[in-house]
């Protein structure tokens, strides 16, 4: 058990109402795992995430990542957003040089080189000199992902990364961070809102319901390596990801109030 | 003075220079046909042919250089302590809500006084000289790239700050890294702004307790009945804002590039 979330609860006052966004969450994720955190908005998938990467404390419960209490964000552990999060002022190598320069120790050519091999990784090697804004969405995120892995770090969050991506660049890339955690084994925590590219990526799926934000089911998947969106297993596991959203009408709805 | 504004327009609408050398041609023609038709003394209202030789003269005998030098002097000190006791300032009340809270009442109620209102503090304080213009563009420039700053920190993009503290970026290392580089452009906007005003009241400033400088120079030309050098002088101090407004626009201009901000 590499992270271990027990009990956690966050609660919100907004405009004098309170409100739930996370109901008594336990999950326990195994270090390597790819997991996908499913549900549509206000389902505190994201909330969820922020919690584990330590930029938001929960109301209570705890988080701990190696044995250690999750407190605030740590370089061992990066995040990737949906609005890739790339400071427009630097060019692409500096971005991602950015992951290293907390680290005294290393020199500005270290870090050059460091940059320049997981930038090479992405397919972006020569773009190192290119502004931001000079790339296109999908680009920018594999920019971001290789500021990501420069950092080294032992788990990477993912919050809906390809989101804002056309549905071709978002496959491309959901096949390239298969292929980059293949190699790298990095433990990946992604949340989405996209049935089919949970089941296409994750080892397990956490499906999750709003209102009050909480875990509904996991669903392992068997799929193996290389799977296939049209093939009836892939589709098997869609509906019943399907069937647990659906389920959810049949239940009366709790508010919390 | 020549009218800023119109001019911005002219560039933004991306007008060439034929027109702009048009209008000048046509602002000295109505200039000049109004000194022929009024029919009014031209020791009183100047022709631009008179303006022009009186340039022709003050540039002659050395004295426009040595004002424009010490105006630019005086606008150089002022200024660029403003903008940067500004940039600082802002930085610290924009960083710091609770002091943001105390401070903006005070900066909003200071900001629409005039410069020339504190004139007479200023003398009481700095006595005359180079002081009186200095404090003047000072206080004409501080607020514009005050406020301009203090709203672009409060405003930074959230995902800035968050992507610095995944990488450990230090509490301090976080103003030059990322809040300082992720503002620049809301500073930039507020420094071409004050440079206009800070321009507009340089003369003003130079009108009290010097002895040089083109605000100098229009009250000595009053004093000697010399209305084409008056003329010609307010026609430098129109060109030099000129100069300055089109310097820093293209500063501006390569910085929103850069940033990737271009405008449109």
């Amino acid at each position: 058990m590499y992270i271990n979330i027990s009990n956690v609860n966050k609660q919100f006052t907004h405009k004098g109402k309170l409100f739930t966004a996370l109901n008594n969450v336990n999950l326990t994720i195994e270090k390597g795992e790819f997991i996908c955190l499913l549900g549509p908005s206000g389902c505190g998938k994201s909330t969820l995430l922020n919690a584990i990467a330590g930029f938001d404390t929960p109301t209570s419960g705890s988080i701990t990542i190696d044995g250690k209490e999750v407190r605030k964000p740590s370089t061992r552990n990066v995040t990737i957003f949906q609005n890739y999060g790339l400071l427009p002022w630097r060019n692409v190598i500096k971005n991602v040089e950015l992951a290293l320069e907390s680290n005294k120790k290393l020199s500005a050519a270290e870090r050059r080189q460091t940059a320049q091999k997981y930038l090479d990784l992405v397919g972006l090697g020569k773009f190192a000199d290119s502004s931001p804004h000079q790339l296109s969405g999908g680009m920018q995120q594999r920019v971001a992902i290789a500021r990501a892995l420069t950092a080294d770090p032992d788990i990477i969050f993912m919050d809906e990364p390809f989101g804002a991506l056309d549905a071709i660049t978002r496959m491309k890339l959901q096949d390239d961070i298969l292929s980059i955690q293949k190699k790298e084994r990095k433990t990946i925590i992604f949340v989405t809102h996209d049935i089919d590219e949970a089941v296409y990526l994750a080892d397990r799926v956490v499906v999750m319901t709003p209102n009050p934000g909480m875990v509904k089911k996991v669903l392992t998947i068997n799929l193996g390596p290389g799977r296939d969106r049209t093939s009836e297993d892939f589709q098997k596991i869609r509906n019943i990801i399907f069937e647990t959203f659906n389920m959810k009408h049949n239940y009366p709805i709790e508010y919390s109030i | 003075m020549l009218n800023n504004g119109f001019l911005r327009y002219l560039y933004k609408k991306g007008i060439s220079l034929t027109y702009v050398v048009i209008s000048f041609i046509l602002f000295i023609t109505v200039w000049d046909l109004a000194v022929r038709l009024s029919g009014v003394n031209e020791a009183l209202f100047p022709s631009p042919a008179s303006a022009f030789k009186a340039l022709l003269e003050i540039i002659g005998d050395g004295t426009l250089g040595e004002h424009i030098l010490s105006s630019m002097t005086r606008f150089a000190v002022g200024f660029i302590l403003a903008v940067t006791s500004a940039i600082i300032g802002g930085i610290i009340i924009g960083w710091f809500d609770i002091l943001f809270k105390f401070t903006n009442p005070i900066i909003q109620l200071l900001r629409p006084i005039s410069p020339i209102a504190w004139m007479p503090f200023i003398v009481l304080a700095f006595g005359i000289g180079d002081m009186p213009a200095i404090v003047t563009i000072f206080i004409a420039a501080f607020f514009p790239v005050l406020i301009s700053t203090a709203v672009g920190v409060k405003n930074i993009p959230e995902i800035y700050l968050k992507v610095a503290k995944n990488f450990g970026v230090g509490k301090i290392e976080i103003f030059w890294k990322i809040v300082f580089p992720a503002i620049f452009p809301q500073i930039t906007a507020g420094t071409h702004l004050a440079l206009g005003s800070a321009w507009v009241f340089l003369v003003c400033g130079e009108m009290i307790g010097t002895q040089s400088g083109l605000g100098y120079l229009i009250i000595d030309a009053r004093n000697n009945l010399r209305c084409d050098i008056l003329a010609a002088d307010i026609v430098v101090i129109g060109v030099i804002g000129l100069l300055l407004d089109a310097a820093l626009k293209y500063g501006e201009a390569q910085i929103l590039k850069k940033w990737g901000l271009q405008k449109e």
